[in-house]
């Protein structure tokens, strides 16, 4: 290689280039983080500012309303003693394996179902849609007069003779209330993975499919061998969202049946509402809400982990 | 007890459903502290103006209207210099937090509303609400009010609540089916049992009771059993620590509750006790499926949608004293309870004027009276009514109940709600954990035992109301 030595022009200009060029960089530098500062600054003041306050007043003893004292560890370790949030915890456990089977699958199969036709699809995913765009209150009510045990949809089976619906409550049962509140959710649920999925499997190369087509295969091997790896980013993506979301689920539970009867429906979240707000513990309710966080710290990093080791989700 | 939104519940289901979504939408459009409505009214130059926030999660409710026009503005009439604001908060179950947080932030009401005594005095130890003893002594608040009703507000020394919603429990019957079955009003253990079984044979509820809209009113029976079986005096002296409520005859009393919930004689079994709504128990004992139902004299602003005139059929109501269930117990007994309360907030500019207005709802008995008479319940002051304070125009059955509630603390016939005279802590297990009973996850001795636990460490710690002394006061 021939070694080329510039002249000191060149290198004056290409040296005033250079400056330019950190001077244009160091300028979008900073307008970048200039338009990002406000950004921030919201952040900080409502996610990071409370964050660090809610971690703090776990380590008090705290009604929520007056002088906080300091007990170091005393709420965490007697939340691993506390048989109710041992009992909210199996709920969210049950909640959380009931949401990454159920609707993960009825919204796979309705979105496979939908890219096969091109009629009406709109039309399919907007009804599909639409739960999720009503408010939980709305939705909670209408399936709360829907399951009434003496008017509502069993009552009325019930009245007509089909057998085991007479006499037949789902919110007031222990046994049932869980499920029936899950249901509750997973009807506004499953119709916004259709619609993520559906999104996901439009991405895939066609001609993928045809390969299978050529090679005989059938429509479950179309799904099986072309849609869910296609798709398994999203997939993965939903389950995250699925694990995180049950582990804070709130809103329905509260709506429907306030955790009770007799805690059966008790979830973390409902249980550290009313340890804040009815026992005016907030020391502890946030001990709980710290004990959750770290929860889904530790499923975010298995996440980054998995990805930084090449797992293509 | 039973606030705005629970009355809401009772009245209409559907019409909860409209209010709830529009409740909902509403708060989510206009933010959490953006949501009270004020009364369009003209303010007058350079007045004072004093907020009063009031949980109304309907403002076009009639009630909300009548605030306005037979509170708020007879008291700017008289008083020329004071506006008051009386805000409807649509903030559903989130008043009490929403209220909490505004206080803790130096804003919020001047005349501040709570649940009762146990709630407001949370709130005023943590310095959020302001001493009114001065201006108690000021406007003689003590002569104004039934005797015991002034030291219900009474924690640590202060002063901080006026007692706001004097209620009971009682057992409202529709009376066509009493008339056609011939049964008489059960006053003791033996008869109610009997009748009971009778009832229950029949094909008929005796008692008809729900939680399926209301978790903690599970609440209201622990009230009655602990009253009306281990009695006003035991109830008494574990209050105020005396002996404990893991003492056999509060173990007894819930063991009674257990054995009438499993026979299905509260509400007809325990899954229908934990789904019935309100409207379902209404409507049982109004149609006849049920004899009675066991509530508080909330109950009686909502009653005539369910029978009478109003309600399209020919059935009347009639009320009772639930029965004395042992022999030691009196009947008739009646458990007072203090539903709200309110207070002037530490963070009040107008101070002064906050306690003119507080001075002006409570006293005139006359105009107390006539909102007793036109709105039965939410507006009902603890003060010594006679008959003949009411107007003529009252329904004379809540005439009776409101004197003889009246009457029952001067005679000594009372006893103590569970919502007024427990600390927060174990009010929240009393109703929780006593569910645990019903399902047979928890033995009566045990919910006890937790019971006196919880309530030990409270007593200890002075948050517990102070509950009326057996002795009436003089």
């Amino acid at each position: 290689m021939i070694e080329q030595v510039s002249s000191p022009r060149a290198l004056s200009t290409s040296a005033r280039g250079v400056g330019r060029k950190r001077s244009r960089m160091r300028s979008q530098r900073i307008a970048g983080w200039l338009c990002l500062t406000p950004f921030i600054l919201l952040n900080v003041l409502v996610i990071l500012g409370p964050s660090i306050a809610t971690f703090y007043y776990s380590l008090t003893d705290w009604n929520g309303l007056g002088t906080a004292t300091y007990i170091g560890l005393g709420n965490y370790r007697e939340l691993m003693h506390d048989q109710n949030f041992r009992q909210a915890l199996v709920h969210v456990a049950i909640w959380t394996g009931l949401f990454l089977t159920v609707p993960i699958a009825m919204g796979l199969l309705g979105a496979f179902l939908l890219s096969q036709i091109t009629r009406f699809q709109l039309l399919f995913r907007l009804i599909y849609f639409i739960p999720y765009t009503i408010a939980s209150a709305v939705n909670a009510s209408i399936w709360k007069n829907i399951f009434d045990k003496n008017q509502g949809m069993f009552a009325q089976l019930g009245e007509l003779g089909v057998p085991g619906f007479s006499n037949f409550a789902i919110f007031g049962s222990t046994d049932r209330a869980l499920w029936g509140v899950a249901w509750v959710d997973n009807w506004h649920w499953w119709g916004f993975l259709v619609v993520i999925f559906l999104a996901a499997m439009r991405t895939i190369d066609a001609e993928l499919y045809d390969a299978v087509k050529i090679d005989g295969g059938s429509r479950w091997r179309e799904f099986r061998d072309v849609t869910l790896p296609g798709i398994r980013p999203t997939l993965v993506f939903v389950v995250l969202l699925t694990i995180i979301a049950s582990l804070l689920v709130f809103d329905y539970v509260y709506i429907i049946t306030q955790g009770g009867p007799a805690g059966a429906t008790e979830m973390v979240g409902t249980l550290l509402y009313k340890r804040a707000f009815e026992l005016f513990e907030a020391g502890y309710a946030a001990a709980m809400g710290v004990t959750m966080t770290i929860m889904s710290v530790i499923i975010m990093v298995l996440y980054r982990y998995m990805q930084r080791r090449g797992w293509d989700v | 007890m039973c606030n705005d939104f629970c009355q809401e519940i009772r009245t209409n289901r559907r019409r909860l459903l409209g209010a709830s979504g529009k409740g909902i939408l509403g708060a989510s459009l206009a933010g959490t502290f953006l949501t009270g409505r004020r009364a369009p009214r003209a303010k007058a130059q350079d007045a004072v103006t004093v907020e009063w926030w009031v949980q109304q999660d309907n403002a076009d409710a009639p009630i909300a209207e009548y605030r306005r026009t037979n509170i708020a503005t007879p008291f700017e009439e008289a008083n020329p210099g004071i506006t008051l604001e009386i805000i409807d908060r649509a903030d559903g179950e989130n008043f009490d937090r929403v209220l909490a947080t505004a206080l803790q932030s130096g804003a919020g009401p001047d005349i501040v509303p709570s649940q009762g005594p146990a709630h407001a005095g949370t709130m005023g130890k943590a310095g959020l609400l302001l001493d009114l003893a001065g201006y108690a002594e000021q406007y003689g608040w003590k002569d104004k009010l039934l005797p015991w009703a002034y030291d219900t507000g009474v924690l640590d020394g202060k002063f901080y609540m006026l007692p706001n919603e004097l209620e009971t429990t009682i057992m409202y019957y529709g009376q066509k089916l009493f008339d056609e079955k011939g049964w008489a009003i059960p006053t003791n253990r033996t008869d109610f049992e009997a009748w009971a079984t009778d009832a229950m044979g029949q094909g008929i509820i005796p008692v008809a009771m729900g939680t399926g809209d209301c978790g903690l009113c599970t609440n209201w029976l622990v009230t009655i059993f602990f009253n009306h079986y281990a009695g006003p005096d035991a109830v008494y002296q574990a209050l105020t620590g005396e002996i404990q409520f893991s003492d056999p005859v509060f173990v007894d009393a819930i063991t009674l509750l257990n054995q009438y919930m499993q026979a299905g004689w509260l509400g007809g079994s325990v899954d229908d006790y934990f789904s019935n709504s309100f409207d379902a128990v209404h409507s049982q004992v109004a149609e006849g499926k049920a004899a009675f139902t066991m509530e508080g004299t909330w109950f009686l602003s909502t009653l005539n949608s369910f029978f009478g005139e109003e309600a399209g059929n020919d059935n009347a109501w009639g009320w009772a004293q639930p029965p004395s269930f042992r022999d030691e117990v009196p009947y008739p007994l009646f458990p007072v309870a203090i539903g709200s309360t309110l207070s002037i907030s530490a963070q009040s500019d107008n101070p002064d004027e906050a306690a003119k207005v507080l001075d002006w709802y409570y006293s005139d008995k006359a105009r107390v009276a006539q909102r007793i008479a036109d709105f039965p319940g939410p507006m009902t002051l603890p003060l010594a009514f006679a008959k003949e304070d009411f107007p003529a125009t009252m329904d004379p059955r809540v005439v009776d109940i409101y004197v003889g509630l009246g009457n029952a603390t001067a005679q000594g016939s009372f006893g103590y709600a569970a919502w007024t005279f427990w600390p927060p802590k174990t009010h929240v297990y009393l109703h929780d954990e006593v569910q645990k009973v019903f399902t047979n996850e928890l033995s009566p001795a045990d919910y006890c035992a937790g019971m006196a636990e919880l309530f030990t460490e409270e007593l200890a710690a002075g948050a517990v109301p102070k509950p009326i002394p057996r002795t009436p006061a003089s």
